[in-house]
């Protein structure tokens, strides 16, 4: 044995304790610098990339992945038509980040996207509560976010400098329902006098029950009653009993996918029968819904930001859709076609960014695309939206975006436009049938 | 429509729900009585039955009702399997460790479910399932009082096996004494895993009925399994009575909450009710 | 006997230093801001499964419901900022009134036993979390967002997130070394011997429900403190995201992967559960999610269960036993 002076006094015990834990720390630390060696990101000059955030995990993953597909089909046809011109035909590339439904998560997310990922733009993040963090980790990053399908007020209200929403927010669409009801009383006349409100407790929710106390109290409706309940709940009787004993004129909902079934399913139960179900898009608009409901979605009026029938009326549209059907098997939806046309607004923002910078020097190209989107200006007919195009305000929210008015049609079992005129392919149907008189 | 009907219609309502509750709450008992684990994966073993009948229904053209003893005998074996080569591996691990196993294969079933069928919503549409009743204006939906009739039997069955066959004496000398029932010559490993088959399979029972009028999606048993677990503390697991009566209370309570308050808020009423009565009887109301 | 616990003790601050050494040196080292978050998770999980451990592992009360502290400290540093305090005071607020909520729900809790104890915590966190869901004062279902002040040290608000993982190693070593003296000193030695047994302690003239109340309150206030650094990090909250069961869930689970007897375990065990999570879904959430959702949950699971099958007693129990193994 050699004898080293130095472990003297030492005993074998703390050298060997010393020698185990060198070895756990070489054994967390490498394992961590592996996990990075192996997490690498890649970055050709031949691409842009863009970051879309959406909910692909947990309870909101079946909106996320077709919101997801929307995203996606878009930046196919953008590449497919020669990707983004002003840089040489560079393709736009999708970096897809998880934000699993969770506020927190989806922040961690965008900083992985814009950090890690060097993308140029992000997109997302469907719910109104992540779209508020990645938004807020844009503004600390200095990258461009674009929202597209996030409606709660309160988003543009920020005073953000980064933040874009093209679709319109739940404030215009409560003030639109107000006006269609409106509609309805005069083509009826004095049929709709009150109106009750079940809603979904979360953010969301709670906005769009809020705007619509204000709007629908503006016009000069009575709000007999007003409910909230747990999304994901597994029965609504009581729920239902209480507005069937209020006895609404018109009832108007807010719930997501699992709600809208089950709301329609036990109001044909417990045989509620308002004039008309006026709902608040999400559940009611998913394909899901549309596929699962059957007759008893019959004579539903949803707003909308887009419909199938629009073909008719909106240039192009029927040629998108038929693409996309062929591809993922599914009409698009409200929530798709938003996700599709957020992409193609990113896209004529890129063009513009192209002309001025180069994504090499990523600091300045998001300041110029941040700019781009600012003074963007697209007009009517570009996108395949009834809007009246793009156009952002100083907050951040697009001005000429607009919602419609659908209704599911019992001939067809499929929504038809309904309102506004200009783009109505049906008339409403109202009163709706009590569901005793009904056939099916 | 009076008040006094909508009062009556509530409290039936609640009844006809935590009688199915009550299914789901008597398997989580059966589990953590005998077995004494917190079995965090029981509602996914009512998802893997509620898949099970919804593929039979689209595929095979089953009803969902008749193949509610198909579901039982899946869930039954899988419940078994897991036991056998899970649980029955760590019965000596502390409690704790144990917890974090039935977690983990919650996080399995559910996740495997999302990766092999996607987080889509299905429904199955039968020609009862939005059929009603109409008792003195009171509306009963037919697929819920069916669902009820088969708790209350699969109840009377589980409570004939457990007082008048050889296993299910075993089983209630396990959960009372193990040591004396090991002594006994009691097969304590097999005994456990047949009360986590059967446990799991009656969740899977209560999977079945939910596919003819609920929904089917892999996050589907979140809410029934918080929901069990409030009903084994509020009726104790010295019999099986006691969390089934615990589950039609929460059932009712949560109607009428939904009735007299804000409905978001009717859960909070159950757990203040729940915490009330754990404070008062700390193992539970009906418990001796 | 008397040898074997002090290598225990040993391992144990040994961990806790170098754990401390490994924060501060590797975003240095590797300045990526999504091996930052992952390391940020890791601090503020070390910080509430070490004070979850005080209850679970140290006292035996096991608890499913620590998101109920988690979200208070969340809550009240997010309202006390948008009213101009200094999270610097903030941050220990939210633990104090955590605390002062653990106080009192100590009262009723502590009645109770086992599994009822465990079964009545996640009624407090669900319950909670419904009423903050329904209480407009705190923003309700629309949660509240953090006020946009300007970038300093002041306001813990910056561009680069490097810094946010420096104030979270610095709470983290508060909170840690508090807590290691007091499970190291006399309070700790009563907590674990009611933990053996309840009679046992009673005879030698301790109260046992004082010092589980004592437990409580110190397992709060640092699960509160580290909810508060949630807040600061990710400037939104809301019940959904601060309440839910999945974070008490969560804040256990790491503890008892590391194992729940060791102090250190907690510490070791966030250091290993945390960035496989972040890098799961990542990596396989982020480019496969789109076809195979909840991939990365499945993987996580499994990892879960052949820990849990190999090494019941947590990654801790592994560490002594090799060494008892030597030893003897």
């Amino acid at each position: 044995m050699v004898n080293i002076n130095i472990l003297r006094g030492i005993s074998r015990t703390t050298l060997l304790i010393s020698l185990i834990i060198i070895i756990v720390v070489a054994a967390v630390g490498g394992y961590l610098l592996a996990m990075n060696i192996l997490y690498k990101p890649t970055y050709k000059v031949s691409e842009v990339k863009v970051g879309i955030i959406q909910p692909l995990s947990g309870s909101m993953s079946t909106i996320g992945k077709y919101n997801l597909w929307g995203a996606q089909f878009a930046v196919e046809e953008i590449n497919s038509r020669g990707g983004i011109k002003s840089l040489g035909g560079a393709n736009i590339t999708l970096v897809i980040g998880d934000s699993a439904g969770d506020p927190s998560t989806a922040a961690r997310e965008a900083e992985r996207l814009i950090s890690v990922e060097n993308v140029v733009a992000v997109i997302g993040a469907y719910a109104s509560s992540n779209t508020k963090t990645v938004s807020d980790v844009c503004e600390r990053l200095a990258t461009p976010c674009l929202n597209g399908d996030s409606t709660s007020p309160d988003l543009t209200r920020r005073g953000l400098q980064w933040f874009f929403r093209t679709t319109a927010d739940d404030d215009l669409f409560s003030k639109q329902h107000a006006e269609f009801l409106k509609y309805l009383n005069t083509t009826y006349p004095g049929s709709i006098k009150t109106v009750a409100i079940l809603y979904e407790d979360s953010e969301w929710g709670s906005a769009t029950a809020e705007a619509w106390k204000k709007y629908m109290t503006e016009a000069g409706f009575k709000i007999v009653e007003s409910i909230s309940f747990r999304s994901g709940t597994p029965t609504l009787d009581s729920e239902i009993t209480r507005l069937k004993a209020a006895n609404p004129d018109v009832l108007l909902v807010a719930g997501y996918l699992t709600d809208a079934i089950l709301i329609q399913k036990t109001m044909k139960k417990l045989d509620f029968n308002p004039k008309a179900v006026l709902a608040q898009d999400a559940g009611y608009i998913n394909p899901a819904y549309i596929e699962e409901v059957g007759p008893l979605g019959y004579y539903v009026f949803s707003r909308e930001v887009f419909n199938w029938d629009l073909f008719e009326k909106v240039p192009g549209l029927k040629d998108v859709n038929d693409r996309f059907k062929a591809k993922y098997g599914i009409d698009m939806d409200g929530s798709i076609v938003r996700n599709y046309v957020a992409v193609w607004v990113l896209y004529y923002a890129l063009e513009e960014a192209g002309k001025k910078a180069s994504p090499t020097d990523l600091k300045t190209f998001r300041a110029v695309l941040r700019d781009s989107l600012r003074n963007i200006d697209i007009g009517r007919g570009v996108l395949p939206v009834p809007w009246d195009g793009v156009k952002f305000d100083e907050t951040g929210q697009n001005i000429r975006a607009k919602g419609i008015i659908v209704q599911m049609m019992p001939d067809d079992g499929k929504y038809h436009t309904v309102w506004p005129p200009e783009y109505a392919t049906r008339t409403p149907l109202f009163p709706m049938p009590k569901w005793s008189e009904r056939s099916s | 429509m009076s008040s006094e009907i909508i009062f009556a219609q509530a409290i039936v309502d609640g009844l006809l729900m935590g009688s199915l509750y009550a299914l789901i709450a008597i398997g989580l008992a059966m589990i953590w009585g005998i077995v004494e684990i917190i079995n965090f994966a029981h509602g996914e073993f009512l998802m893997i039955a509620s898949f099970l009948s919804y593929f039979l229904f689209i595929y095979l053209g089953i009803d969902p009702l008749i193949s509610i003893p198909l579901a039982f005998l899946t869930t039954f074996g899988l419940g078994y399997l897991v036991q056998k080569g899970i649980i029955n591996r760590i019965l000596e691990a502390p409690f704790l460790t144990q917890i974090f196993a039935t977690f983990a294969l919650l996080l399995i079933i559910r996740n495997g479910f999302f990766v092999a069928f996607g987080p889509d919503i299905r429904s199955v549409t039968t020609w009862y399932s939005e059929a009603t009743i109409d008792l003195y204006g009171i509306k009963m939906s037919i697929v819920k009082l069916f669902a009820t009739t088969i708790v209350i039997i699969a109840t009377i069955l589980l409570h004939l096996f457990l007082t008048r066959t050889y296993l299910g004496t075993a089983m209630r000398a396990l959960s009372q004494d193990k040591t004396a029932a090991q002594l006994m010559g009691i097969d304590i490993k097999k005994v456990y895993a047949i009360a986590f088959g059967l446990g799991a399979g009656l969740a899977g029972i209560g999977g079945a009925l939910l596919t003819s009028f609920y929904y089917v999606f892999p996050e589907m048993g979140v809410p029934f399994t918080l929901i069990a677990f409030i009903s084994v503390v509020l009726g104790g697991f010295g019999n099986i009575l006691g969390p089934a009566i615990g589950a039609v209370i929460i059932g009712v309570l949560q109607s009428i909450g939904a009735l007299i308050m804000t409905p978001s808020m009717k859960d909070i009423l159950v757990y203040i009710v729940f915490l009330a009565i754990l404070l008062i009887k700390p193992t539970g109301i009906f418990s001796r | 006997m008397f040898k074997i616990e002090n290598i225990k003790r040993d391992i144990d601050l040994m961990i806790i230093l170098l754990t401390i050494l490994l924060l501060l040196i590797m975003p240095l080292v590797y300045n990526n801001y999504f091996f930052l978050n992952a390391l940020f998770l890791a601090s503020l999980y070390m910080i509430s499964s070490t004070a979850w451990n005080i209850m679970g592992g140290f006292t035996g009360l096991i608890s499913f419901g620590h998101a109920a502290f988690f979200g208070i400290g969340a809550y009240t540093l997010a309202l006390s900022y948008n009213n101009g305090l200094s999270p610097w005071i903030g941050i220990w607020l939210g633990g104090a009134i955590a605390s002062l909520f653990a106080l009192i729900i100590s009262f009723p809790l502590l009645r109770l036993r086992g599994h009822w104890f465990a079964l009545a915590t996640i009624a407090v966190g669900e319950a909670l979390k419904l009423f903050f869901n329904n209480w407009d004062y705190v923003g309700a279902a629309r949660g509240v967002e953090l006020a946009r002040k300007e970038y300093s040290f002041a306001w813990i608000y910056f561009i680069e997130s490097i810094y946010y993982n420096y104030v979270a190693v610095l709470i983290l070593v508060i909170s840690i070394f508090i807590m290691f003296l007091i499970i190291r000193g006399r309070i700790g030695y009563y907590l674990q011997s009611i933990r053996e047994s309840e009679e046992t302690t009673m005879t030698i003239g301790l109260n046992p429900f004082k010092y589980k109340m004592i437990a409580m309150v110190l397992s709060g206030f640092f699960t509160g403190v580290a909810g508060a650094l949630y807040a600061i990090r990710y400037r939104y909250i809301d019940p959904f995201s601060v309440m839910d069961l999945f974070i008490s869930v969560q804040i256990c689970l790491i503890a008892i992967v590391g194992g729940v007897y060791s102090f250190a375990g907690p510490l070791l065990g966030a250091l290993i559960v945390t960035p496989i999570a972040e890098y799961t879904r990542a990596l396989i959430g982020g480019a496969y999610g789109a076809r195979f959702f909840g991939l990365h949950l499945l993987i996580y699971g499994v990892i879960l269960l052949i820990l849990s099958l190999y090494a019941p007693g947590g990654l801790m129990d592994v560490l002594k036993r090799f060494l008892r193994g030597r030893y003897r």
